[in-house]
């Protein structure tokens, strides 16, 4: 490799060069060049203060008013809640239907029908419906669980969520779901650092 | 179809920042950036639904340049022809003065960078803001302006290239007067 570099060489690649990305010999090469050329400095330190100036640049956050617009402008209607609901019931058919049987298993329990009172069940009639609503409780338990598990864990995994958060959150959905508590430890380095 | 709350709100947390500054420095109009912000956050509300979490930012700042080329074409509506592309409208039509905000607190050298970025054509400019002054990096840029990574390097180095002409120009012209 040559050990020489032109003025055109070092101004096409001045940017390259301030961001870091001319490293080694080649970098040193670029260095000599611009302690002995006048011009090449001068246009190295310009576009080194151009480069601060940008970047000292001031960002601004959105005023109140305006964040309290978009919040307004967004929140749901009570048609929207309406939609939303029956919006469940069509997207989770089975939980719904689920739902919807343990509550009339309750109501044959506890609601008389006609001339039948509750002390005129058979002992087999009643063992059957207790059986099928605890059958049909531990099923919305279950799928309550489920969904509840898959909305924490896209919340964990999305982004912006500070490293603490998301270790503390693991540290309660683990003893949670264990019913236990789970033993101290500290956050790994790698935990601490800031999520991109 | 919306975009579930808690996405929402987090996302607005995360880069309403972002997108007013952005707004801010493409329009040079506070109120302007502003109404931009706004209308760009409830879209996000009615449109987000389908954008992945991690393509907010982008989908974001995407939205946000489009919105302000079409604020920029609105306050020329009168002058340009409807034929003009958004890429078009955005150098010729821009104000050229530097919100007063910003103007007060920038250095000399600072406002003839604000007024020399004024003077870049797109989408040199709009990259510049992003990578020098937001500190996007060449992945977002490129996600956000549709771009591969390797032009948005090359249109990186261009623009910058061309805004040292232009300053180059302004210390010539200030030497010689």
């Amino acid at each position: 490799m040559s050990l020489q570099v032109n003025c055109a060489e070092v101004l096409d690649n001045l940017d390259a060069w301030i961001d870091g990305d001319v490293e080694g010999s080649e970098a040193a090469v670029f260095e000599e060049h611009v302690r002995d050329c006048r011009d090449c400095r001068a246009a190295h330190r310009f576009a080194g203060e151009i480069r601060a100036e940008l970047r000292s640049m001031p960002e601004f956050n959105p005023p109140r008013r305006v964040l309290a617009a978009v919040e307004e402008a967004t929140r749901p209607t009570v048609m929207e809640r309406i939609h939303r609901l029956l919006g469940w019931i069509v997207l989770r058919p089975v939980p719904a239907a689920v739902s919807l049987a343990a509550v009339i298993a309750l109501l044959l329990v506890i609601v008389p029908r006609g001339e039948r009172r509750t002390g005129q069940f058979s002992d087999a009639e009643i063992r059957r419906a207790t059986a099928e609503t605890r059958l049909a409780l531990a099923y919305i338990s279950d799928a309550t669980r489920r969904a509840e598990r898959g909305v924490r864990k896209k919340v964990l995994e999305g982004p912006g969520l500070p490293a603490t958060v998301r270790g503390v959150s693991r540290t309660l959905s683990w003893a949670g779901d264990r019913g236990v508590a789970r033993p101290r430890t500290p956050l790994s380095p790698t935990d601490t650092s800031k999520g991109s | 179809m919306r975009m579930r709350r808690a996405v929402f709100d987090a996302a607005v947390a995360t880069h309403s920042r972002r997108v007013f500054t952005l707004a801010v420095y493409l329009l040079g109009d506070r109120e302007e950036a502003e109404d931009v912000t706004q209308d760009v956050l409830i879209r996000l509300w009615r449109k987000g639904h389908d954008v992945a979490p991690h393509r907010i930012g982008s989908w974001l700042v995407r939205v946000t340049r489009n919105a302000c080329i079409d604020a920029i074409r609105r306050r020329g509506s009168g002058i340009r022809g409807v034929t003009d592309s958004r890429e078009d409208a955005l150098p010729k039509l821009a104000s050229g003065v530097p919100g007063p905000e910003i103007l007060a607190r920038s250095s000399e050298l600072g406002n003839r960078i604000l007024a020399a970025l004024e003077r870049l054509s797109e989408p040199h400019r709009s990259v510049v803001i992003l990578r020098e002054v937001q500190g996007l990096s060449y992945q977002e840029i490129g996600e956000a302006m549709e771009m591969p990574m390797s032009n948005v390097r090359v249109t990186l180095h261009r623009g910058r290239q061309r805004l040292r002409e232009e300053l180059e120009e302004v210390r010539n012209h200030v030497a010689a007067g």
